[in-house]
């Protein structure tokens, strides 16, 4: 749910609608904690990032609300991790090489990631548009169909939206000499118009946080037994997101439709079955 | 029965004095809190959601109202879901079997898997292998479902009434006094929780009719007759 609809409801509990004892940008604050505090401990914001790689250049930024790097590819091949002191101890002159990557280090005082080798080539880009929900056409009215960047599938895969009807445009690799990161997000900014970037079943967890801070703070309406109460739903419901987002997926599989055992198979065998390099 | 209008009704005739406290409108949208806590936790409400597959793609969004994926299902052209499933997988596990998996395409996708947990606008849902030509092919994605918004869906939800009085109405009474009364607050409250698990037993129980028939062979508690585990 937006935002706005939180801080309304938060209003009507405290008595507050017409924000004379709590601002508006004390609200906000709150609930921007609530959510940095459930992202950082449940994990649940993960990330994938497209970044073009560039001929020669080692490093690259990590994306501002990276967290965690979980895995870098290159040319849709995972790339092991490393350590700059490594490569340094296997080769004094590591940095002078260049060719196909296929590992990468974190350098996270300045916000960055690095390739081993530096890339020979650049990925090439063209851009694209289209309305959403709907498949792209290039500048020669072409359908293009490549990869990800085939379909503007939701707004947020639009670098540019550029008309209220949803017609963004689309910065897509033609190779596929791209880099993704996938990271462990904090919490990405979001404003007052925004819809809070957890999950959204979880977003009673920054309506209780925002009442247990606004009964905690100095003021006519500081109660701290009332703050003990919300903090300590908004705890369960952090806890709950956290359970959700580590245990995101189904253990085993079960039966087949007609009940009889199911045999799960290995992730190898499904290579042999259906997939065509 | 309906969960809105009932809680609303009990409300009413638990606390006299309710009226000069709260508006219909404050209890209607309280009650959608609470709505969001049960749902979640006792796993009331399943849904689906379509995607139509696009050549060499293997991210998707999911809807936001999704907490947890439950089975995928695949099908040459949108008609029949019954022959295909696919399994839940990690990219760690994709990426110990094959480096350069996210290349590989196929006719159909056979294994799944999330990029963040559901209910996100940014998290995704992983298809693989990706299919190499898109020709009306479709995944049926099933999923437990949230009233992530309050609206006429939520208002005319229901389930049956035993759990409306040990776990909605504490529940409600219990976020509702959370600003006035904490003390009579945290008693509701600890109703509302230590009934909540009886009412997950009533959502998980494969025989109970509240089971969609269908789901009934994916889920299932631990160590039940049908094996398997969730969460």
């Amino acid at each position: 749910m937006i935002y706005s609809t939180i801080e309304t409801l938060f209003g009507q509990m405290t008595g507050d609608t017409l924000r004379i004892v709590f601002t508006e940008a004390q609200r906000l604050a709150w609930a921007q904690d609530a959510v940095r505090e459930a992202c950082r401990r449940s994990g649940a914001v993960e990330i994938r990032a497209v970044i073009q790689s560039v001929a020669d250049q080692q490093e690259y930024d990590l994306p501002s609300d990276c967290d965690c790097a979980l895995r870098v590819t290159y040319d849709g091949k995972v790339m092991a991790p490393t350590l700059q002191s490594l490569l340094r101890s296997s080769n004094p002159s590591w940095q002078n090489y260049s060719g196909t990557p296929s590992m990468y280090y974190v350098d996270e005082l300045n916000g960055k990631f690095g390739l081993y080798f530096k890339p020979a080539i650049s990925s090439a880009i063209d851009p694209y548009e289209g309305e959403y929900g709907m498949p792209l056409y290039d500048a020669n009215g072409d359908p293009v169909t490549g990869g990800e960047f085939g379909m503007i599938v939701d707004p947020s895969d639009a670098s540019d939206i550029t008309s209220e009807f949803g017609v963004g445009t689309i910065v897509g690799a033609v190779s596929d000499t791209y880099i993704e990161v996938f990271y462990q997000a904090n919490a990405p900014e979001w404003g007052a118009a925004d819809v809070p970037p957890i999950p959204q079943w979880s977003h009673g967890l920054i309506l209780f946080w925002m009442l247990s801070k606004a009964y905690e703070s100095e003021g006519p309406m500081q109660d701290l037994a009332r703050s003990a109460l919300w903090s300590m739903l908004a705890e369960r419901q952090i806890n709950r997101l956290a359970v959700r987002s580590k245990a995101r997926l189904q253990k085993t599989f079960q039966r087949n439709h007609d009940g009889s055992l199911a045999y799960e198979p290995s992730v190898t065998d499904r290579f042999l079955d259906d997939a065509t390099a | 029965m309906a969960i809105v209008s009932s809680v609303i009704a009990k409300v009413r005739s638990t606390v006299p004095e309710s009226s000069d406290m709260w508006t219909d409108s404050l209890i209607v949208s309280v009650v959608h809190q609470a709505d969001m806590i049960v749902r979640e936790t006792c796993e009331m409400t399943w849904n689906t959601t379509d995607i139509t597959l696009v050549a060499n793609a293997i991210y998707y969004p999911l809807p936001v109202d999704v907490i947890g994926v439950g089975a995928v299902q695949f099908s040459e052209d949108g008609t029949d879901f019954t022959k295909h499933i696919c399994w839940p997988t990690t990219m760690d596990d994709l990426d110990s079997a094959n480096w350069f998996w996210r290349k590989v395409t196929g006719t159909r996708p056979t294994h799944y898997g999330l990029v963040g947990a559901p209910g996100a606008s940014a998290s995704r849902i992983l298809l693989w292998p990706a299919i190499g030509t898109a020709d009306g092919q479709v995944v049926r994605v099933k999923y437990l479902q949230s009233y992530v918004n309050n609206n006429l869906s939520m208002i005319a939800a229901q389930c049956p009434e035993w759990i409306i009085d040990s776990v909605y109405l504490p529940l409600t009474l219990g976020l509702l006094y959370g600003t006035s009364k904490p003390d009579a607050a945290q008693a509701h409250l600890q109703r509302a929780f230590d009934a909540i698990l009886d009412a997950r037993g009533n959502y998980l129980n494969p025989a109970n009719d509240a089971m969609p028939v269908d789901m009934a062979p994916f889920i299932s508690r631990i160590g039940g007759e049908f094996g398997g585990q969730w969460l």
